[in-house]
């Protein structure tokens, strides 16, 4: 679980930065 | 990256991409930009009945597809892998949501929520745990159905089993029993919370108490009232609060059902501090924590104003609405009613009694309190 947690941090990071810069 | 890796991600689009397109088909292109607005539009446009009355829309579309496609010709191959990340799109999802609150709604919500789930949870448990023993089930069975009663459906039984000592036929039971109750109530709490006219914060905490298992609790908090970009579900926001602190919660009942299951079972290896410390870290929902930074970051301005709403935060609802709809899509892709025929006899029967008093009760709750 720990493992796709991170997955989903990253991911959710990832959307937050792409938003913010586009 | 390794290739090992990459081709672990290259096997996953295939199934990513057919979760999309049932959503698509469900949820039309509208906040795509376009103009189509899916199989939900037409059944608002052909359906007095549905689309007024029971009031389906895209969340209930999604699952009712992926639960025809799962129980007819089966998940294709290549798309299975890909299936698997819906858990990962949800929990994206929910951090994504985490933009809709501030730190002092988080802590009022919170603070509520902590009352309510931790009284119901810790009574359901004891419930079912002493209705278990009464009626001579296994204690390591009765353990499981306690912790799918009790807190989040599937993951709760999936981490208490080892510390329970659980049979594979115990797990595969209490899940069958818990998942089956759960999709009752995700089709009929929605109908319900109409018919008796609660608000959106009303069914939201009540969705949120009631209901066994995580995905069915956001899948039936979106169906109350999906929300849009501009108008967020207020059903969504109160429920996922509930949800999450239900998940929060999971080591600490871990921990309690262990030492109930050491008593119950005069097991003395189980139980003892040490591996109760192991268990309690072990078992912490990391996501939540991402959660938490996107409320921190957006009280302190980071996506711009919340009030009027800034096109940032305007994306990201629209962002967390489709990964709740591929993620849901999937939920009804893993519903297989050939699994739940396993549910039966006394466990079936327990579960059901606890699962179906604690949503009664919790109704009365919410309507007695709020």
């Amino acid at each position: 679980d720990k493992h796709e947690d991170l997955v989903a941090i990253f991911g959710a990071a990832l959307v937050m930065i792409l938003v913010l810069i586009l | 990256m390794n290739e090992s890796t990459a081709s672990k991600w290259v096997k996953v689009l295939p199934g990513l991409l057919f979760m999309f397109v049932i959503a698509l088909l469900a949820m039309g292109t509208k906040t795509l930009g376009g103009e189509w607005a899916g199989l939900e539009g037409w059944i608002k446009t052909n359906s007095k009945f549905l689309g007024d009355v029971l009031k389906i829309n895209h969340v209930i579309i999604v699952i009712i597809i992926g639960m025809v496609i799962r129980n007819t010709i089966g998940i294709p191959s290549w798309a299975q892998a890909g299936v698997k990340t819906s858990r990962i799109f949800i929990k994206m999802g929910v951090i994504l949501l985490g933009s809709l609150y501030s730190l002092a709604e988080l802590a009022t919500l919170g603070s509520t929520s902590i009352l309510l789930i931790a009284t119901f949870m810790f009574s359901t448990i004891i419930f079912t745990m002493w209705l278990g023993k009464k009626y001579n089930m296994h204690p390591g069975s009765a353990a499981c159905l306690a912790a799918g009663a009790g807190v989040c459906g599937v993951s709760a039984i999936v981490a208490v089993a080892p510390a329970v000592k659980a049979r594979g036929e115990d797990i595969a039971y209490s899940i069958a029993t818990i998942l089956s109750f759960g999709i009752v109530c995700l089709f009929t709490f929605p109908i319900l919370g109409h018919l008796m006219g609660l608000t959106p914060e009303q069914f939201g905490m009540w969705a949120g108490t009631g209901i066994l298992n995580s995905g069915q609790v956001l899948a039936a908090a979106l169906a109350f009232d999906p929300g849009t970009a501009d108008v967020p579900s207020i059903s969504l926001k109160v429920g996922e609060i509930y949800n999450l602190t239900r998940v929060v919660f999971l080591p600490l009942v871990v921990l309690l059902i262990t030492i109930l299951y050491a008593r119950m079972s005069d097991d003395k290896t189980v139980g003892t501090a040490a591996s109760a410390g192991k268990t309690f870290f072990s078992k912490f929902p990391l996501f939540v924590l991402g959660f938490i930074a996107t409320v921190t970051l957006t009280s302190f301005g980071a996506f711009g104003s919340t009030h009027p709403v800034s096109p940032d935060l305007k994306a990201f609802r629209d962002i967390y609405s489709w990964f709740f709809s591929i993620g849901l899509t999937g939920l009804g892709l893993q519903i297989s009613f050939g699994e739940m025929r396993k549910a039966g006899g006394t466990p079936l029967v327990i579960g059901s009694v606890a699962g179906f008093l604690k949503a009664a009760l919790s109704l009365v709750v919410v309507l007695w309190l709020f």
